[in-house]
């Protein structure tokens, strides 16, 4: 289980309506979250790679496996405005979550 | 009336009223977003992806630390030299690519190259002067003006071609794939050059028309047409004695008085 940081916990639960669920399952919850995030991000990112990149793009995924970090940076490297990619979907991986949950758009 | 304990009571209860509902609609949302992610799982395993760690909570904590830190320099640098070192054993071929693309990054390719077709260009004036002034034959000048191009031709050739190759081989890249990016350097496909040189099969021509005047093109595209294609291996490889004779004297810049004396030489043949 990962460190998150509290307040933003706080709000993400309370966005979906889901203030009251006791902090383990937030926590069990949330590693849940994160993890459709990052497959979301990833395709995403791999999508917009230029196809001469797209290959040894993949094979960095896979050879850093046990380090994040280092995926990190080669998301960097490889995709353009990776960044701005990266908070779009996360954006919209957040209204659609509230939309699940709550059968209503609200949140950024 | 409703006493206090009553109120404590009613509220626990709504309170765990809403409590059992959350959790009900948590439960829903995880296997929602578990068959979600299997989903995107089989998605990215076609597109050759393994299991994923948690990236997001990674960049989620990275969000605020600035991007171009020593640190991450430092990371990317290693890897990039990692690489360069394998394929430098011929063990990650494919990644080619890319680490050329990390060598443009490193090295100015551009700069050489024209300096030295700047005195290309100004070849036709040059030797033109000189014809005037040593009244030559029509027949003579025109031998002259040949000679004096081909070697000038050669000599951007090959300077061209051994800085380039010098430049890879400092990074590292073992003489195949310099070999490969001096043919996509040359190659007509390299658009964002602003001086093209291009090489077809046993013909190299250069397309310098984004920085010399189109009389000078002109004269230059006619040469071509009329008179002399070069192999890149006779002006990189094994130039004939005379010629490398003739190179040793363009070594430096060329002024006309170094090509007055270059011409001596030719005319003496």
């Amino acid at each position: 289980m990962h460190t998150h940081n509290k307040k933003k916990l706080t709000a993400l639960f309370r966005d979906l309506d889901l203030g009251d669920i006791t902090e383990s399952k937030k926590l069990f919850l949330l590693d849940e979250i994160n993890a459709l995030l990052t497959h979301r991000i990833v395709t995403k990112l791999i999508e917009k790679t230029t196809d001469d990149k797209k290959e040894l793009f993949i094979d960095k995924i896979n050879e850093n496996k046990d380090d994040p970090n280092k995926i990190l940076l080669y998301i960097d490297h490889f995709v353009e405005d990776a960044d701005k990619i990266i908070d779009r979907e996360i954006a919209t991986y957040k209204k659609e979550l509230i939309k699940t949950v709550t059968g209503k758009s609200k949140g950024k | 009336m409703e006493t206090q304990i009553d109120k404590g009571y009613t509220n626990g209860r709504s309170q765990e009223k809403i409590q059992n509902m959350q959790e009900r609609s948590a439960h829903e949302l995880y296997k929602a977003l578990k068959s979600q992610r299997h989903d995107f799982e089989d998605h990215l395993s076609i597109m050759g992806v393994g299991e994923l760690p948690d990236i997001f909570t990674i960049f989620d904590q990275k969000r605020d630390v600035a991007k171009n830190s020593d640190v991450v320099e430092d990371i990317v640098n290693h890897e990039v030299v990692a690489l360069v070192e394998k394929t430098s054993h011929g063990e990650v071929k494919d990644h080619r690519d890319y680490l050329l693309d990390e060598v443009e990054d490193m090295v100015d390719l551009h700069q050489g190259v024209m300096h030295y077709l700047s005195q290309y260009v100004h070849i036709d004036e040059i030797a033109q002067k000189s014809i005037e002034k040593r009244k030559l034959t029509e027949k003579q000048a025109q031998h002259v003006l040949v000679r004096l191009k081909e070697t000038m031709s050669q000599k951007i050739m090959s300077d061209f071609l051994s800085e380039q190759k010098q430049l890879l081989r400092a990074h590292g890249f073992d003489d195949d794939t310099v070999s490969e990016y001096v043919g996509w350097r040359l190659s007509d496909s390299h658009i964002d050059n602003p001086m093209k040189i291009f090489a077809e099969k046993d013909k190299i021509a250069i397309n310098a028309t984004k920085f010399c005047s189109n009389d000078a093109m002109e004269a230059y595209r006619i040469h071509l047409a009329k008179e002399k294609i070069y192999s890149v291996e006779r002006t990189v490889e094994a130039p004939q004695k005379k010629e490398e004779e003739i190179v040793d004297e363009t070594e430096k810049s060329m002024t006309s008085d170094q090509i007055d004396r270059l011409y001596e030489k030719m005319l003496g043949e």
